[in-house]
C-alpha cells in the first residue's frame, strides 16, 4: 500500500529530482542520491473528555515536542538510515568481535549450557532480546568508528551513495501545519505509532474513490510513541514508512517475511535492509547505473581489494595453522600496507569503511595467532620439526652442499634453534670452527662449543657486535670489515662465483665477488595454494638482517646481532616480476646459513621460505607406527585432506597437503628418503652439484608435482 | 373468572405492559441488580502488526471478579503479570458501560482504513450465557473505549489498558463514531 501511494503522490520534477509533498529525492550526482524527509512534529495532548479526573491523572502525557526533540528524532533516523544496513552487520558483527554476533540466539555466541547435557540452550526471549540490543549497539558504536574513520555518512548499495536527510521542525498543537511536512503528533510511550493516510486529492477524473487501491491513499504524517533515545524508538521505522517502505515482519508466530528479522521495517532495533534502500530509489525513479555490467570485463576496484584480501585471507588462514611466525608477521605488513594502500583510493567512504573492518579483523586474527605461537626457543623449532619429533626420528641428510644430491648415505645430524631467528639451522659435522656457534653463554646450539677458534665468535659476555674492540685481539668482532684497519677481523674468503654485477670490476683484491640471487615475485607468494599465480611488476624486494627487523634489547647483550647495521639488499620486480639481487657471499652464507664451501657460516638474516603445496609427501618407516604417531600425522591434515595408511612395510603415504616451514633452508636434502626413517622434502629444482649458490627460486607452476616453493622476501 | 371472560382490549394492555416491562424496565432492574452472575470479560490491546510482540497486554476478568493482567511471552503464550478482585461495584459499573454502549448490538469488526501501523483492542464480554466480541483497529467508539477507562480505575499502576484511542482518540478523528 505504501509504496502505491507515496508514488502516486510524487511530483516528477525533470529526471534530477523527484518531490513528494513530503519528501525530496534529489540525484547529487550519477552514483549519489539524497532523500530528504520532512517532519513537523508537534505534542499531542491527551483526551480532553475524560469524565473522572482520576481518568486523566493516570495517564502519561506526551512529551514537549520542541527543538531538542526534533533535533534527537534527526539524529535518530539519519543514523539509522545512513548507518550500517543489516546485511553489513551480519558480517560487520562477526568481523568487530565475536560477543557481538548480530544474533544472540547464535549458538556460536551463546554461552548458556544445560547444566544436565552441557550443551547450549536457546536464549529466552527476555535475554534473547536484551542481547540482540546490546549487540546491536556493539555493532552501531563500532561501525560508527569506521564510519568517522572514512567519513562514510551515506548509506550505500551497489554502487550508489544515499544520503538520508531529516528535516524536523516544530509547531505548538494548535498552529497552522507547514505545507509540504508531514504532520508528525507525538504520544506517550505507551502507545504504537503509525502512520496517517488520507485520500489522494489527485485521483484521475472519473475515478471514484476506492479504498482497497492504493494509489488513493496519501501519506500525512503520524502519530508516533514517545520511546525515548533507545533502540526501540519507533522513528527510523516510520520514517521508513514514510519513505514508502512496507513492514516487514517476521514475527515468532507469523513470518510475514522470512529473512527480514533484523529489518528496521520489522522492529524499531534494526538496520536497513539493501532491498528496502534499493526499493526507495526504485520506487522513486533514483536508481543509480553506476555498477559496471556484467559482461564487463573490468573489474572494480573494490572487487580487486576484496580479491586481495581473499588471497591474503587464504595464505593467513595456512600461515596460521603452521604457526609460521615470520608469514604471519609478513602478512601482517601487507594487510597493514592494504589498509593504507585501500584507504587511499577513489573507492567511495562505505567501501573503505567495509573493507577496512576485514583488514582489520585479519590482522587481528594474525596478531592473536603470533601472540599464541610462541616465539623460537631453544626447544622450539619449525613445522618441520614437528613433524618429526612425535615420529621420533633425527634429521638426516645425504648432503652438506646446497641444492646437491648427495650420495644417498645418510648422516645424523641435530636441529638447533639460531637465537634470534624463527627458523632451525642444519649443524653439520665440523672442527667446531662454525659460525654458528653461539657467543658464551648464550643460547645452546647444539653445535660446536665457541671454542674461540673462529674469528668471528663474540667475544664471551660481549655486548654489542662493535662493543669491547680495543683491538687486541683478532677475535674482536669486526669493525667495518673496509679492509683499511689492519685490526680488522678479515673476511673469510668467499668462494669464487661468476660476478653478475655490482661494482667488483675487477681491479680491486678487495672487491668481493657477489651471488645473484634471482627473484620471482607473484601472487602466489602470498597466495600459498598454488596454481593461480600472477606476476608482480614494480615491486619492491627487501632482503632485512633479522636484528634489523627485530633487534636486540638492551638486556640481550648475548645476541650476536653481527648484521645489525647491514643495509637491505633491494631490487624492484620488471613487467614479469622478475628482479636480481646481487648479494655479498658472505651474506649470503649467512642469509642460507648454508656453507659456502670455504666460507663460514654466521647467524645470518632473516629469510624465510613458503614452500607451497605439493602433490604428496612420502615418509617410509621401518617400524611399525604407533597409533599417537598417526595421530600425530593425521593432525597436520586439513580439509579435504586424505590420510592413507597402507602398506606391509609400513609405509604412510600422505596424500595430503601440508606446509612446512624451512626457516633458513633454502634447499637441501632431508635425507635419501629411501628406507629410511625420514621424510625427503625437495625444495630445489634442480638438485645438483654445481655453485653453491646457483639456485633460482622456483616460480609455481599450475599442476606440477615437484614440490614447488617461492622465496617470500620483505615485501615493501 | 376465567381466562376467556377477558376481553382482548385487556390482553392488549396486557401485552403492551409486558413489552414495556422487557424494554425499560428489566434492563433497568439488571442494571440496579448489578452484572449477571456469569459477567465475565477480556480486554486485549496489541499492535495492529506484530512487529513489538512484547506490546501485547491482556486483562481478563471472570465470573468471580477476579482479574488477571498478562503479558505477551515468546511463542505465543501469555504469563501472567499481575492479579486482583474486582468487588461487586466495580463489576456492576463496569457491566453497566457494556449495556450503555450497546455492545452486544455492535458490529464485530472496526476498522480505520486511513491508519497503517497503530493498534488493535479487542473486547471480549460473556453475559446472560451470550458472548460477543468487537474488536477496534485504530478505532475510537467512545461509549466501548469508556468500557476500559473504567476497568483502568481500579488495576494498580504499571497495568493500566493502553491503546491509541483510548486516551487519544482525536488522532484518528474524524473517523471516530459512537
Amino acid at each position: 500500500m505504501l509504496l502505491r501511494t507515496l508514488a502516486a503522490s510524487l511530483l516528477l520534477l525533470g529526471s534530477a529530482t523527484a518531490v513528494s509533498a513530503q519528501t525530496l529525492y534529489e540525484r547529487v550526482n550519477e552514483c549519489k542520491r539524497r532523500v530528504t524527509v520532512r517532519l513537523e512534529i508537534y505534542s499531542i495532548p491527551l483526551n480532553a473528555g475524560f469524565e473522572d479526573a482520576n481518568d486523566r491523572e493516570i495517564v502519561d502525557p506526551a512529551p514537549a515536542a520542541d527543538a531538542a526533540y526534533a533535533a534527537e528524532m534527526k539524529r535518530q533516523m539519519e543514523a539509522v538510515w545512513n548507518g550500517i544496513t543489516a546485511q553489513e552487520a551480519e558480517v560487520f558483527g562477526t568481523l568487530v568481535n565475536t560477543s557481538t554476533r548480530l544474533d544472540p540466539r547464535d549458538r556460536s555466541t551463546n554461552t548458556r549450557r544445560d547444566p544436565a547435557t552441557g550443551r547450549p540452550v536457546d536464549l529466552d526471549r527476555e535475554d534473547a532480546q536484551t542481547a540482540l540490543t546490546n549487540n546491536q549497539g556493539n555493532i552501531r558504536a563500532h561501525w560508527a568508528r569506521y564510519a568517522n574513520e572514512f567519513g562514510a555518512t551515506c548509506a550505500y548499495i551497489p554502487c550508489c551513495e544515499i544520503e538520508f536527510v531529516a528535516d524536523v521542525r516544530t509547531r505548538a498543537h494548535d498552529a497552522t501545519p507547514t505545507p509540504g511536512y508531514y504532520q508528525i503528533g507525538i504520544m506517550a510511550g505507551h502507545y504504537r505509532s503509525f502512520v496517517r493516510f488520507r485520500r489522494n486529492p489527485n485521483i484521475p477524473d472519473g475515478e471514484e474513490f476506492d479504498p482497497d487501491n492504493d494509489d488513493h491513499w496519501v501519506a500525512v504524517g503520524g502519530y508516533w510513541a514517545h520511546r525515548g533515545t533507545g533502540s526501540n524508538s519507533p522513528v527510523a521505522h516510520e520514517a521508513g514508512h514514510l519513505m514508502g517502505l512496507d513492514d516487514h515482519y517476521e514475527a515468532p508466530d507469523r513470518n510475514e517475511t522470512p529473512g527480514h528479522r533484523h529489518d528496521v521495517m520489522d522492529t524499531n532495533s534494526a538496520f536497513p535492509f539493501e532491498s528496502g534502500l534499493e526499493e526507495i530509489l526504485r520506487e522513486n525513479g533514483m536508481m543509480c547505473d553506476c555498477c559496471p555490467e556484467p559482461s564487463d570485463t573490468a573489474i572494480s576496484l573494490y572487487d580487486n581489494y576484496l580479491s586481495d584480501l581473499a588471497i591474503t585471507t587464504g595464505a593467513a588462514g595456512d600461515a596460521v595453522a603452521a604457526c609460521n611466525r615470520e608469514q604471519i608477521q609478513a602478512l601482517i605488513t601487507r594487510l597493514q600496507n592494504q589498509r593504507r594502500d585501500m584507504a587511499l583510493s577513489n573507492m567511495v567512504p562505505r567501501q573503505k569503511a567495509r573493507l577496512a573492518a576485514q583488514i582489520d579483523y585479519e590482522i587481528r586474527r594474525l596478531q592473536r595467532a603470533l601472540r599464541e605461537c610462541p616465539p623460537p626457543a631453544n626447544d622450539r623449532v619449525t613445522t618441520g620439526d614437528l613433524i618429526l619429533r612425535p615420529l621420533g626420528m633425527d634429521l638426516s641428510w645425504d648432503s652438506t652442499q646446497w641444492c646437491e644430491y648427495g650420495d644417498g648415505q645418510e648422516t645424523p645430524g641435530t636441529m638447533t634453534p639460531i637465537p634470534g631467528l624463527p627458523g632451525i639451522i642444519f649443524t653439520p659435522p665440523g672442527d667446531g670452527d662454525d659460525p654458528s656457534d653461539v657467543p658464551g653463554g648464550g643460547t645452546p646450539t647444539g653445535g660446536t662449543p665457541t671454542d674461540g677458534d673462529d674469528p668471528r665468535d663474540t667475544p664471551t659476555g660481549g655486548g654489542t657486535p662493535t662493543g669491547g674492540d680495543e683491538g687486541d685481539d683478532p677475535r674482536d668482532t669486526p669493525t667495518g670489515g673496509d679492509g683499511g684497519d689492519p685490526r680488522d677481523t678479515p673476511r673469510p674468503v668467499p668462494v669464487p662465483v661468476p660476478v653478475s654485477g655490482g661494482g667488483d670490476d675487477g681491479d680491486d683484491p678487495r672487491d668481493t665477488p657477489t651471488v645473484t640471487i634471482y627473484v620471482k615475485a607473484n601472487e602466489s607468494v602470498i597466495e600459498g595454494g598454488g596454481g593461480q599465480t600472477s606476476a608482480v611488476g614494480g615491486q619492491s624486494i627487501r632482503l632485512i638482517a633479522p636484528s634489523v627487523a627485530d633487534p636486540a634489547l638492551p638486556r640481550q647483550g648475548e645476541r650476536d646481532d653481527t648484521d645489525y647495521s647491514e643495509d637491505p639488499m633491494l631490487c624492484t620486480t620488471d613487467d614479469n616480476g622478475d628482479c636480481e639481487i646481487n648479494v655479498d657471499p658472505y651474506v649470503m652464507a649467512q642469509l642460507t646459513g648454508q656453507p659456502l664451501q670455504d666460507a663460514q657460516l654466521a647467524s645470518g638474516y632473516q629469510m624465510d621460505i613458503q614452500t607451497q603445496d605439493r602433490e604428496s609427501q612420502t615418509m617410509t618407516t621401518r617400524e611399525p607406527l604407533s597409533d599417537a604417531q598417526i595421530q600425530a600425522i593425521e593432525n597436520l591434515a586439513v580439509e579435504g585432506d586424505e590420510i592413507n595408511v597402507t602398506g606391509l612395510d609400513w609405509s604412510v603415504d600422505l596424500g595430503y597437503r601440508y606446509r612446512m616451514d624451512y626457516g633458513l633452508k633454502l634447499g637441501y636434502d632431508w635425507g635419501s628418503a629411501v628406507d629410511y626413517d625420514d621424510i625427503e622434502d625437495n625444495v630445489c629444482r634442480d638438485k645438483q652439484p654445481g655453485p653453491p649458490l646457483g639456485w633460482t627460486p622456483l616460480e609455481p607452476v599450475p599442476g606440477e608435482d615437484l614440490p614447488r616453493q617461492t622465496i617470500r622476501l620483505e615485501l615493501e | 373468572m376465567s381466562s376467556r371472560l377477558v376481553s382482548w382490549p385487556v390482553r392488549l394492555i396486557r401485552l403492551t405492559l409486558a413489552l414495556f416491562v422487557a424494554c425499560f424496565i428489566l434492563p433497568g432492574t439488571a442494571l440496579a441488580q448489578g452484572a449477571p452472575d456469569d459477567f465475565s470479560f477480556s480486554i486485549e490491546s496489541r499492535p495492529t502488526h506484530e512487529y513489538d510482540v512484547d506490546d501485547v497486554y491482556l486483562v481478563t476478568m471472570d465470573a468471580s471478579g477476579a482479574v488477571a493482567i498478562k503479558a505477551f511471552e515468546l511463542g505465543g503464550q501469555f504469563h501472567e503479570a499481575a492479579s486482583l478482585t474486582l468487588d461487586q461495584e466495580a463489576r456492576d459499573a463496569i457491566w453497566a458501560q457494556i449495556v450503555e454502549s450497546n455492545f452486544f448490538e455492535r458490529d464485530s469488526v472496526y476498522r480505520n482504513r486511513e491508519i497503517y501501523g497503530g493498534d488493535v483492542a479487542t473486547f471480549s464480554v460473556l453475559a446472560n450465557g451470550d458472548r460477543h466480541t468487537v474488536q477496534m483497529e485504530n478505532y475510537p467508539i467512545t461509549s466501548v473505549d469508556r468500557i476500559a477507562l473504567i476497568l483502568n480505575r481500579h488495576l494498580p499502576p504499571g497495568y493500566l489498558i493502553y491503546y491509541n484511542a483510548l486516551y487519544y482518540p482525536e488522532t484518528y478523528a474524524p473517523v471516530g463514531e459512537d
